[in-house]
Formats: structure tokens, C-alpha cells, sequence
């Protein structure tokens, strides 16, 4: 590259500009709706929906189950909603059984609940590996899971998405719904962490 | 079909890397073709088979 030092914008930077000029010039799309769409994915839509749901889950044996039964019906209740063609359904760990969700196909994912992936659940070698050998993917993550635990992996697609119920860690009898959606992490919804008594990083 | 679809059981692709405190966008460009491509969805141009094939 002789033009490091330049000022321009990227290559795939000024192509997007050039593209959405071009867009918005034709009348097909309002530069608005973009920066609404954009401050959603940043900022409303992302795993604390998730922890929300998961906490209620927690703390209201009757919303687990419904939760269980149909879970795009059940998040509604917390405001939340698929965008109507694809069916959510929530799988729960117990102390002999861990779930873990991939998208060998692509990178179909739970967005009302997580937002958008993270670039690791679309990369080659978490998809190609969750399916074969999960408990080694599950090591690189640093989950050692007894032997005697069953791993189920739930394989995405457009049309079906997962999103994991952790279990409730021990030592959090004490705590608020909302403390408890505080503990919740995305790789936890994922299936690639366990819930602990650490405030969840997001 | 090698391709970046139906990746299950392929072998050879190496560790899970992983990004700490990883943002939604890593550019400001993705996050406006990531918009466009929602709000031109609404058009119903293509479906998601189209979608995923053009990938």
C-alpha cells in the first residue's frame, strides 16, 4: 500500500457511502430509518433483553414454563418480540444436561433476546466444531464439563432460533430479579459459559 | 458445495478466536450496510435463500 497516510476513507467505507447516496437518492430508503435501525442494534435490541428473560425465568416457575412451551410467545410479556417468521425456543440446562446453539449454516441467531452475534459464533471454526466436538469447543472457552454431563447442540436456522436457560447459580437465593439479570451473560445464552456470581460483563 | 454455509463437521479450521469487549460494529461502514440491508429488505427484492446465496 503506497497510501497509508491518506485522509480517504476505507475502500469498503467509500463504497457503503457511494451505495447509500445512491439509495437515497432514488427514494428507495430514508437516511433516518438507517440511524433508527443502527441505534436499535446498538443500544435497545442485545443480550440484556436476554438476562432479563432469563431472571424472570428464574424467579417465576409459571413464566418458566410458558417460556419452555413457546418462547417467542413468552418474551412478549417482558416487551419483547421475534420479528414474526421465525419460532424461538428456549432450551434449559440442568446439572446432567448442558445446551449449546451454533449455526453450522450461516449465523442464524436469537436477535430479539442477544442482538446481533458476536464475529466468534460466525466464525469457521466455531461452527464447523460445536457440532463435532463440543466438549473440546467447550474447553477453549474454559467449560470443563464432567464427563457424565449430556451436551445437546442446537443447530439454528432461519426459521428456528435457541436461546439457552442457564442454570440459576448456587448463592443467588438472596437476590433481586434484577440482580440476578445483572449475572447473565451472552455466552451463557449461547451455552459456551455457566452463570456465576460474577456480574456479567457486557 | 464448499462454501461458507453448512459448515458442520469440516475439519482443519483452527481454534475459536474470540474478541474481548467485542462492539456491535466494528465500523461505522458496517453498521450502515448492515442497515441498508434491513431497510432494503422491506422492499421485497429478494428472500432469504436469495440473501444467503448472494453471501
Amino acid at each position: 500500500m503506497d497510501h497509508d497516510h491518506q485522509d480517504l476513507p476505507s475502500d469498503p467505507a467509500l463504497r457503503v457511502m457511494a451505495l447509500e447516496s445512491l439509495l437515497v437518492e432514488k427514494g428507495l430508503v430514508d437516511p433516518a430509518a438507517l440511524d433508527a435501525l443502527i441505534d436499535t442494534y446498538e443500544h435497545k435490541v442485545g443480550p440484556r433483553n436476554g438476562a432479563r428473560v432469563v431472571a424472570r425465568a428464574w424467579v417465576d416457575p409459571e413464566f418458566n414454563k410458558r417460556l419452555l412451551a413457546d418462547g417467542g410467545s413468552a418474551i412478549t410479556e417482558l416487551g419483547y418480540a421475534t420479528q414474526g417468521r421465525e419460532h424461538l425456543v428456549v432450551v434449559e440446562n440442568a446439572p446432567r444436561r448442558h445446551n449449546l446453539v451454533v449455526c453450522t449454516l450461516c449465523s442464524c441467531y436469537p436477535w430479539p433476546v442477544l442482538g446481533l452475534p458476536p464475529v466468534w459464533y460466525k466464525s469457521a471454526p466455531y461452527r464447523s466444531r460445536a457440532v463435532i466436538d463440543p466438549r473440546g469447543v467447550l474447553r477453549e472457552f474454559g467449560l470443563d464439563l464432567d464427563k457424565d454431563v449430556e451436551i445437546r447442540v442446537w443447530d439454528s436456522t432461519s426459521e428456528m432460533r435457541y436461546l439457552v436457560l442457564p442454570e440459576r447459580p448456587a448463592g443467588s437465593e438472596g437476590m433481586s430479579e434484577e440482580q440476578l439479570a445483572d449475572l447473565v451473560t451472552r455466552d451463557a445464552m449461547i451455552g459456551t459459559a455457566k452463570v456465576t456470581l460474577t456480574r456479567a460483563q457486557r | 458445495m464448499n462454501g461458507v454455509h453448512d459448515m458442520g463437521g469440516m475439519h482443519g479450521m483452527g481454534p475459536v478466536v474470540r474478541e474481548a469487549e467485542e462492539p456491535v460494529f466494528h465500523e461505522p461502514w458496517e453498521a450502515r450496510v448492515y442497515a441498508l440491508n434491513r431497510a432494503l429488505a422491506a422492499l421485497g427484492k429478494w428472500n432469504i435463500d436469495a440473501s444467503r446465496h448472494s453471501i
